[in-house]
């Protein structure tokens, strides 16, 4: 019963935020004004445009906001999926290395392939996946098996590697246009989402978030560590496989679009756990919801808090990291013992 | 009851080094469904090892080991989670699941692909928190509860397993006084009720006389002593099991106690 309640208020929430967010902004457009242009649209009705606010809603600010919420849904999903996989309630989804591969590929594509389109997304995407797969291959043993510790390690291997190889290309990149475009990646952002930026991660991601949750009850028992789950009758091993792969490709999804966010995937899953408890069936669901929220209003403030635009990885950092001292605070023994 | 007795594990010839260590050496020895047979040996004589292998988690091992005619090397995870059920040494709590639900993750080899447990899953659950008196705990969470409660919680989810062995890998090694005792009465009463096997290492050979029909003596590696535990516990054979001086009294109603009284200093024991 709680549990539907949570559900139906986050919901409820959700659409009233993503309502609010498509009316906020700069260019000021009246509440019934949105609500009649998203009628129209959705209804496939011509569009009478007063001055520009068409563009504005349905072309700028309507695909940003969708991308927001399969970023931020990604994010909180697989934060959860990660702590599970790992048994580590501080560990998040960029864990494997994904974020620094990523961020590689993204420099890569804008000091070497500036004129290709999509290079960016392309090469961002690859990059994180190359780091993950990389550092599972560190962490594989001769006779097939991978340790958790040892993905970790790699991980941290993998991501202070290509780290380094980032800053190769930033200490080469062109100091007026290149550099500030890596750096500016790097912070996170979703300024230049239009609706043809939204295409494929709008059928890739919610297929991945799909996926796991159906199968979520599985990373409750992967969450007793390998023995015990090798005991309860689980492949571990293909199991832990299913989860990595479809968070990367998710995560590498949202990554190569919206540059690398931090935060969300960490806070995320603690907030679920204290709403709905930690079964994988209710927390994963529940962490798509809030995160979809939470990178949703960190968006709202990065557009609106000046008249430009802050990369939103700055907000959720700025926001999230003492959020998350008070998470710790609060639930230090659950996190300790 | 000796008569007509069905096997339910057949190991011969057993061997298994980690690199180039050997830790068991040419083991051979048939169980019987309804047996309690409690390991006894010192720490490293290789009776997690042996736990580890007839539980199917190490598969490097020379020789055979059989549940129900089959070879537990070719079996899959889940059928062998589905005839033998292991209780772990230790378990730490990460997550705080409910006991509910962790319980019912020892349903996970009767599960879809899907693993969604249906009622028949929840209804084992609760048979099984009947069976050891924890139903008041099934909805707290499980990281909060004492050492004594976590292994009867334990002990409940490898019942909620529905497997006809159970093994117990140092189940009573960390509890106090009271719950040492109630944790194996449990389940000798349990493997009674259910005629389950039941496998369990033990370090206090009071508990394998109280408990066991049977003990399988581990020393290097070897079996070196195998039989009903009042013919094979003697203060010889646990004086030089253990390398200390051993005394037994005699309780009221004939059953026998040991205890150490000296360290084993000469080849000799020395009365005590």
């Amino acid at each position: 019963m709680r549990q539907y309640f949570i559900f139906f208020v986050l919901i409820l929430s959700l659409l009233f935020l993503s309502y609010l967010s498509l009316n906020l902004g700069n260019y000021h457009v009246s509440a019934s004004r949105t609500f009649h242009l998203l009628k129209s649209w959705i209804l496939g009705q011509p569009i009478l445009a007063e001055g520009y606010d068409d563009t504005i809603i349905l072309f700028l600010r309507l695909p940003r906001i969708i991308m927001v919420l399969l970023v931020g849904a990604t994010l909180g999903t697989s934060g959860c999926v990660s702590q599970g996989l790992f048994r580590n309630p501080l560990v998040s989804p960029f864990i494997l290395g994904i974020s620094a591969g990523a961020s590689f590929g993204a420099a890569f594509a804008i000091v070497f392939l500036p004129k290709i389109p999509f290079s960016l997304d392309v090469m961002a995407a690859l990059g994180g996946f190359l780091a993950v797969v990389l550092a599972y291959f560190i962490a594989r043993r001769a006779d097939g098996f991978v340790p958790r510790l040892a993905l970790v390690l790699g991980g941290i291997i993998v991501g202070s590697f290509f780290s380094a190889l980032v800053g190769i290309l930033q200490y080469i990149a062109d100091a007026e246009t290149q550099l500030p475009a890596i750096t500016f990646w790097m912070m996170g952002g979703f300024g230049t989402i239009a609706w043809e930026s939204l295409f494929p991660a709008i059928y890739i991601i919610p297929v991945c978030l799909l996926l796991l949750m159906i199968f979520s009850w599985h990373l409750n028992v992967l969450s007793l560590g390998d023995r015990e789950a090798m005991a309860l009758g689980m492949n571990t091993e293909k199991w832990k496989l299913f989860f990595i792969l479809l968070v990367v490709i998710a995560v590498g999804c949202s990554v190569s679009r919206s540059g690398v966010i931090g935060w969300i995937g960490l806070i995320v899953p603690h907030i679920s756990r204290g709403l709905i408890g930690p079964n994988h069936r209710d927390v994963l669901p529940v962490s798509a919801l809030i995160g979809s929220i939470l990178l949703l209003m960190a968006d709202d403030i990065a557009r609106t808090i000046t008249t430009g635009e802050i990369p939103v990885g700055i907000i959720t950092a700025i926001i999230g990291a003492p959020f998350f001292v008070v998470i710790l605070r609060k639930r230090e023994r659950e996190l300790w013992n | 009851m000796e008569l007509n007795r069905e096997k339910a594990m057949a190991i011969s010839d057993l061997s298994f080094a980690y690199e180039k260590t050997e830790v068991l050496s040419h083991l051979s020895c048939d169980f019987y469904s309804g047996e309690r047979i409690a390991v006894l040996g010192p720490n490293g004589a290789g009776k997690s090892t042996f736990f580890h292998i007839i539980s199917g988690l190490l598969s490097s091992y020379r020789g055979s080991v059989r549940i129900a005619g089959r070879e537990i090397r070719e079996l899959g995870r889940g059928r062998i989670a589905q005839s033998l059920a292991l209780v772990p040494q230790r378990h730490e709590p990460v997550f705080p699941f409910l006991t509910r639900d962790f319980i019912l993750m020892g349903r996970y080899s009767h599960l879809g692909t899907l693993g969604i447990p249906r009622r028949k899953d929840y209804q084992s659950v609760e048979q099984a928190a009947i069976a050891t008196g924890i139903t008041e705990l099934l909805d707290r969470p499980y990281n909060g509860l004492s050492g004594g409660e976590l292994q009867l919680v334990m002990v409940t989810r490898a019942l909620a397993q529905d497997s006809k062995i159970l093994v117990l890998d140092e189940p009573n090694s960390h509890l106090d006084f009271r719950n040492r005792f109630l944790i194996l009465d449990l389940v000798r009463d349990i493997s009674k009720q259910r005629g389950l096997t039941v496998l369990m290492s033990l370090h206090d050979p009071n508990d394998v006389v109280q408990f066991a029909t049977r003990v399988l003596v581990l020393n290097g590696g070897k079996i070196i002593a195998d039989g009903h535990p009042d013919n094979i516990l003697t203060e010889d054979l646990l004086g030089r099991l253990y390398r200390v001086r051993v005394e037994s009294i005699s309780g009221d109603n004939g059953k026998r106690f040991f205890q150490p009284c000296g360290s084993y200093t000469t080849k000799s024991i020395r009365p005590c």
